[in-house]
């Protein structure tokens, strides 16, 4: 089975992909909120690059969005939204006219009926579930739910990677610190890090 | 970065034992606790056969149905046997002689001794077939209770899905459609539910929708707040963390110049058989194993050489040991760097998951 060798093929590919887009980034003095964020799009896109843009459709959809983000911004969002419209608006449309056939056209006129309110539930979490997933907005329901399930476990894989990068760089920067006294503000920053880290399942 | 023989040597150890920590955890702790992780990986592999194998050995009698099925399918007129199409196929098919449409071969099952496993449901098939026998005529004999879907074996690949109405149940094509449809949200929502801990507890599309959201909002706050830990610790203009945890081993190694023109494996596959070997070489060598020092110096030096020459390996080196990681960088030429990375990056394009790495990790599991 492909099983264990993906996981670990993917978390090596992810890493490396990590480190080179990380040692691309531009040498300028950045904020803490600006290095975090290149991480962190560094991380998306190295998680898109080695997952590969077979079987799925989000790692296309991130490197899309994070390739029109650094080149000609305006006339392809546009599309791109104007697209995504369209094809809502289609699969909205075929939705309900599939439901209109089907049992519930009774139910509908009921406006307290328990199916109803559990029917608005699962539409409202699908938009919200659409909108969280990259490239979910022109997915149906069933890719959805597939598509759903191939991120969740590679953002799992990632969040993984990045947990025992931060921890190893960690564990680095106190043994320098111990030797050091110009780094004794790193120390600080790092404990007060994590600090706030003991707050989240590290 | 202190001179001393046995600062260095310690400060090494100290390194090595948070890189080595990772690589292996990368290496070893994936199978322990990955399990699921595997299995879904497993799952998303094999998706479009797996819907039909689950489906065909939970059914009885199934499996013999379905390379006739398929033949039936096949033969029954370009394109496969849809539902609505297969009655025109049956009434054609009954005045044949070769029986295409699967209502005649399904009154034929009993009688043949084989497959007696199929009679009870076939029994039932019967009765349900008298009972409503011109809708029968849409629907394809049920075999079992539940209702099923039946896809043709898992190399051929159609465009119409088999079902089977249940009995008393409307047969039209939209709700069979709808039915369809709905088994396969079902179907996935039982496989992230295994995905997503503590989604067991909860049934119902909704609730199951609301954990997965969940879900996946925490395990996206998590990298946030993990990228922000990593910029919080690493207060560097550039982000080389390969060259932090590495530099003390390109320093050692920036002396045999030899080993370069020996190998020339791609520069893009460096990296990773770096990222896993050098620390566990560097483990090794003071045990004395002479075949993996020469793999450690020629992976370093390649390194180093796409990192744009030795020389500025040995100006790290030198800094002195009261420098922090800044320090270290500004030494290096910006360009050099620049360069050695931007061509690291574009030989990156080269698939990852190349063969060469992944018999290098083999290797080094059976020196261990």
């Amino acid at each position: 089975m492909r099983g264990p060798c993906n996981t670990m093929a993917f978390k090596q590919g992810f890493l490396g992909s990590l480190l080179l887009s990380l040692q691309s980034c531009k040498a300028t003095m950045m904020s803490l909120e600006e290095r975090k964020r290149a991480i962190k799009s560094s991380a998306d896109i190295a998680m898109a690059t080695a997952r590969g843009v077979t079987g799925a459709r989000w790692p296309r959809a991130i490197l899309s969005s994070s390739s029109s983000s650094s080149s000609s911004p305006c006339k392809t969002q546009g599309k791109v939204r104007r697209c995504k419209n369209i094809v809502r608006r289609y699969h909205c449309h075929k939705r309900r006219r599939r439901d209109g056939n089907g049992t519930s056209f009774f139910a509908r006129t009921a406006s307290s009926s328990s199916a109803e309110v559990a029917r608005r539930l699962v539409k409202k979490r699908t938009r919200v579930l659409r909108r969280m997933i990259p490239g979910g907005e022109l997915l149906d329901e069933i890719s959805l739910l597939h598509e759903a399930m191939d991120y969740v476990v590679h953002l799992h894989a990632e969040v993984d990677v990045l947990r025992r990068v931060s921890k190893a760089l960690r564990r680095r920067s106190d043994a320098s610190s111990g030797r050091s006294a110009s780094s004794a503000q790193l120390h600080e920053g790092t404990v007060q890090v994590s600090g706030g880290s003991e707050l989240n399942p590290c | 970065m202190a001179r001393c023989g046995g600062d260095v040597s310690r400060h090494r150890k100290a390194d090595l034992e948070t890189v080595e920590s990772l690589c292996q955890g990368l290496l070893d702790d994936v199978m322990l606790d990955d399990d699921k992780c595997r299995a879904m990986f497993g799952y998303l592999q094999e998706w479009p056969d797996l819907a039909s194998m689950c489906h065909s050995a939970s059914l009885l009698g199934e499996p013999p149905l379905a390379p006739e099925a398929s033949n039936g399918s096949g033969s029954s007129g370009g394109g496969g046997g849809f539902r609505k199409r297969r009655p025109d196929s049956c009434l054609e098919a009954k005045g044949k002689s070769n029986s295409v449409c699967k209502r005649p071969r399904g009154k034929q099952q009993p009688c043949d001794p084989d497959q007696m496993a199929a009679v009870v449901g076939k029994g039932k098939t019967e009765r349900a077939r008298a009972g409503a026998k011109k809708k029968a005529e849409l629907a394809l004999p049920k075999d079992s209770p539940a209702t099923s879907e039946s896809t043709v074996t898992a190399g051929q690949k159609t465009d119409y899905i088999h079902v089977r109405a249940r009995r008393g149940q409307a047969t039209d094509s939209h709700s069979l459609a709808e039915r369809v449809r709905r088994e396969r949200i079902s179907e996935r929502m039982r496989y992230l539910q295994e995905l997503v801990p503590g989604c067991n507890k909860v049934t119902g599309k909704a609730g199951m929708l609301d954990e997965i959201i969940n879900y996946v909002q925490s395990l996206q706050k998590q990298v946030e707040f993990l990228s922000m830990k990593i910029a919080a610790s690493n207060p560097v203009v550039n982000f080389n963390i390969v060259e932090d945890l590495f530099s003390r081993q390109l320093s050692q190694a920036a002396c045999n110049p030899a080993a370069l023109a020996a190998m020339a494996p791609p520069i893009g596959q460096a990296e990773p058989s770096c990222l896993q070997m050098s620390p566990l070489q560097q483990m090794q060598t003071p045990a004395g194993c002479p075949g993996f020092g020469l793999e450690m110096i020629v992976n370093n030096n390649l390194f180093s050489l796409a990192h744009g020459g030795s020389m500025s390996a040995a100006a790290a080196a030198s800094v002195p040991a009261g420098a922090s990681v800044e320090s270290c960088l500004n030494v290096h030429g910006a360009a050099g760097w620049d360069i050695g990375s931007q061509s690291l990056f574009s030989g990156f394009d080269a698939p990852f998951q190349s063969v060469q790495s992944d018999s290098l990790l083999d290797n080094l599991k059976m020196e261990m």
